[in-house]
């Protein structure tokens, strides 16, 4: 049973891709404003979980509760909804559609939650002013630096108020001082009372986060400490 | 049971979801139309190919409208008619004035007019050419030709209309005088014996073309006064507003015209016929080589264009954008491709439809075949071309709408 501030609870979710197990019988709860990194080595489905919680995937056993709603239960246009309304997303990578300007990425869930142009455009700038991007409003996604897009892209997840963020490796692909930005604004997330999980390799990106979870072979390590969180990072960066 | 029921509260619904509708609408056209901008390339060729199937359909198609218009009007308004009412014994019909006045009220029937035809010869500067010489009414709103050069013919016994191939091997032309020898008789096999032939100098009032252009004209009372008998007729051409209505009017005809031989146009004439219809079959596949010319590029590059967007559709959905979204998103891509091809092309169409009608591509003595487009073609060759687009469109529409985002954002799909 979820408590109120539960935004997510999931119970033995498991899920295979032909017959292998990729997440197995992992269970989690995450709480309201809650920031927790999940680390764990390449493969061992960390990625899988994360679309499972955002209901981009479905597992094929266990539960999932997200604000107290089973999204198995859902249609496909409420899970959407569900996304739209409730959840936010960063990934790695690529995160901007590049025919679209900044605030044009950041606008478009409001706009299409809305149906208010004007006002999300005047809500997207606010946030890029809030994560120092305000004179990169009218740069198009494709020129924008990897920084500058990962910002655009967690200014863009918080742009409809989200119970939760689920954040895929966020600073994978950035170095220190544009790492240390984009973490500045993740931060910022749990700071509007939204929880936060982080897919990361990064140790320093784990440290920042009130609860640290590992993941090995498809399952979550109990009780993983910031040492079994450097281990994994190391080893991370033995396979990288 | 009453149903209670709470009509303001049903508007306030419907008008909740028309602007979701539209703002859903609205949300996918901007997202459509900047994808299209981030291709400028497969944009272009997209509208090109659209552009190019309706600018060279629409002319193409407008030609054969008009050499058909143009060989049934040869054909049959200056031609021998709809209907066709011949003998059905012998060789004449008697009576003939009183037959064609019964089959002009036939309803449907513009005019009945009859034509009396003799084998004949012309001689002129020293050639002598066999022809069919035809008798006519002058004074009829249709005649078996259609003048090129002079006057049309009128009640005279001193006057004939020649056709333009047989003047122009004979060195002919309007004014000179030719000698006329018509055999006379309507039993041929009497020939030998009575002699029955009719030599008669007259001057050339006209020239006819086409499909008359190997005959000659003269009155009718004239030809037939000289057989004997003012009022004989070889056959009666009937007129319809309809052409390809001709065989519904055939029983009413034969009623009018009892043990005559009655036969509609398309039976009468085989060739004539087998031409119409080789011109429509023509049209048809032009139309369909149309069709597969804009669906076959339309599908393939947005279907490419789809699966480089694999990236962007997994986002779209991680946003909350529905399947539903997804597919009007790319549907109304191929929609103003579409619309943008067919406005393009429309206009080439309409300029290359006014070049060929100035410059026909096919002008023969009086034969000119000239494009024939109005409005209505015009809109359906666009609708059909447009509905191409979106039917091409809705495949890779659908596949969009399809992808399983979690296999894309991991870059498995």
């Amino acid at each position: 049973m979820s408590g109120s501030s539960s935004v997510l609870v999931a119970s033995d979710l498991v899920r295979r891709y032909d017959q292998r197990i990729v997440v197995d019988r992992v269970s989690l709860t995450i709480e309201s404003g809650e920031m927790v990194s999940l680390m764990g080595a390449s493969g061992c489905g960390k990625t899988t979980l994360l679309h499972i919680l955002g209901t981009l995937d479905r597992p094929d056993e266990g539960r999932l509760l997200l604000l107290g709603r089973d999204p198995a239960r859902l249609s496909d246009a409420a899970r959407a909804v569900m996304r739209r309304e409730e959840l936010g997303f960063v990934f790695q990578q690529s995160n901007l559609l590049p025919s679209l300007t900044a605030r044009e990425n950041v606008a478009l869930p409001a706009w299409r939650a809305t149906g208010q142009r004007r006002a999300s455009l005047d809500r997207a700038d606010a946030l890029l002013d809030r994560f120092g991007l305000a004179a990169r409003g009218d740069a198009p996604g494709r020129v924008l630096s990897l920084g500058e897009a990962q910002r655009v892209a967690v200014a863009r997840a918080l742009i409809n108020r989200p119970q939760m963020v689920l954040a895929d490796e966020p600073t994978g692909s950035l170095d220190s001082e544009a790492s240390l930005a984009v973490l500045d604004a993740m931060a910022e997330v749990c700071r509007t009372g939204a929880a936060l999980l982080i897919v990361t390799h990064d140790p320093n990106v784990a440290a920042r986060c009130a609860r640290r979870l590992v993941m090995r072979d498809g399952r979550l390590a109990p009780g993983a400490s910031l040492s079994a969180v450097e281990d994994v990072a190391t080893a991370h960066r033995t396979v990288v | 049971m009453i149903e209670w029921t709470n009509p303001v509260g049903r508007w306030v619904e419907r008008e909740l979801l028309l602007r979701d509708l539209a703002m859903r609408i609205g949300v996918s056209f901007f997202l459509a139309s900047r994808a299209l901008r981030e291709s400028l390339l497969s944009t272009g060729l997209l509208i090109l190919a659209v552009a190019v199937a309706i600018g060279f359909e629409v002319p193409s198609a407008a030609n054969l409208q008009g050499y058909r218009g143009e060989l049934l009007a040869q054909s049959l308004d200056d031609g021998f008619g709809d209907v066709r009412v011949r003998p059905g014994r012998g060789v004449v019909l008697h009576d003939a004035e009183a037959l064609s006045a019964r089959l002009a009220k036939v309803p449907g029937v513009l005019e009945a007019t009859p034509v009396l035809a003799a084998p004949a010869s012309v001689r002129g500067h020293g050639h002598d050419t066999s022809v069919t010489l035809f008798g006519v009414d002058p004074l009829a709103l249709h005649h078996p030709y259609r003048v090129i050069a002079g006057q049309t013919l009128r009640e005279s016994r001193d006057e004939v209309l020649l056709g333009a191939s047989i003047a122009e091997r004979s060195g002919l032309t309007v004014g000179d005088q030719v000698e006329l020898r018509v055999l006379l008789s309507t039993y041929p096999r009497l020939v030998l014996d009575d002699g029955g032939y009719g030599v008669y100098t007259l001057t050339v009032r006209g020239l006819v073309g086409f499909g008359a252009s190997n005959g000659a004209f003269v009155s009718r009372s004239f030809l037939a006064g000289e057989m004997g008998d003012d009022d004989l007729a070889s056959a009666v051409l009937v007129h319809v507003r309809d052409h390809m209505a001709a065989p519904a009017i055939v029983p009413a005809v034969a009623a009018a015209a009892p043990g005559a031989q009655v036969r509609a146009w398309m039976d009468d004439s085989r060739y004539l016929h087998s031409s119409v219809r080789a011109v429509e079959t023509l049209a048809g596949a032009s139309w369909l080589m149309g069709v597969l010319a804009v669906g076959i590029p339309v599908l393939a590059l947005l279907y490419i264009s789809t699966l480089n967007r694999r990236r962007q559709i997994g986002l779209l959905t991680a946003m909350g954008f529905t399947r539903v979204d997804l597919f009007v998103t790319f549907l109304l891509q191929a929609l103003i491709l579409g619309a943008a091809g067919v406005a393009v092309g429309g206009l080439v169409a309409v300029a290359l439809v006014r070049y060929l009608i100035a410059h026909p591509i096919f002008d023969w003595q009086s034969f000119v075949v000239r494009p024939v487009l109005t409005v209505h073609d015009l809109v359906r060759t666009a609708v059909a071309i447009l509905g191409t687009v979106l039917i091409a469109g809705s495949y890779p529409a659908w596949r969009a709408a399809r992808l399983d985002p979690s296999r894309i954002l991991r870059g498995i799909e």
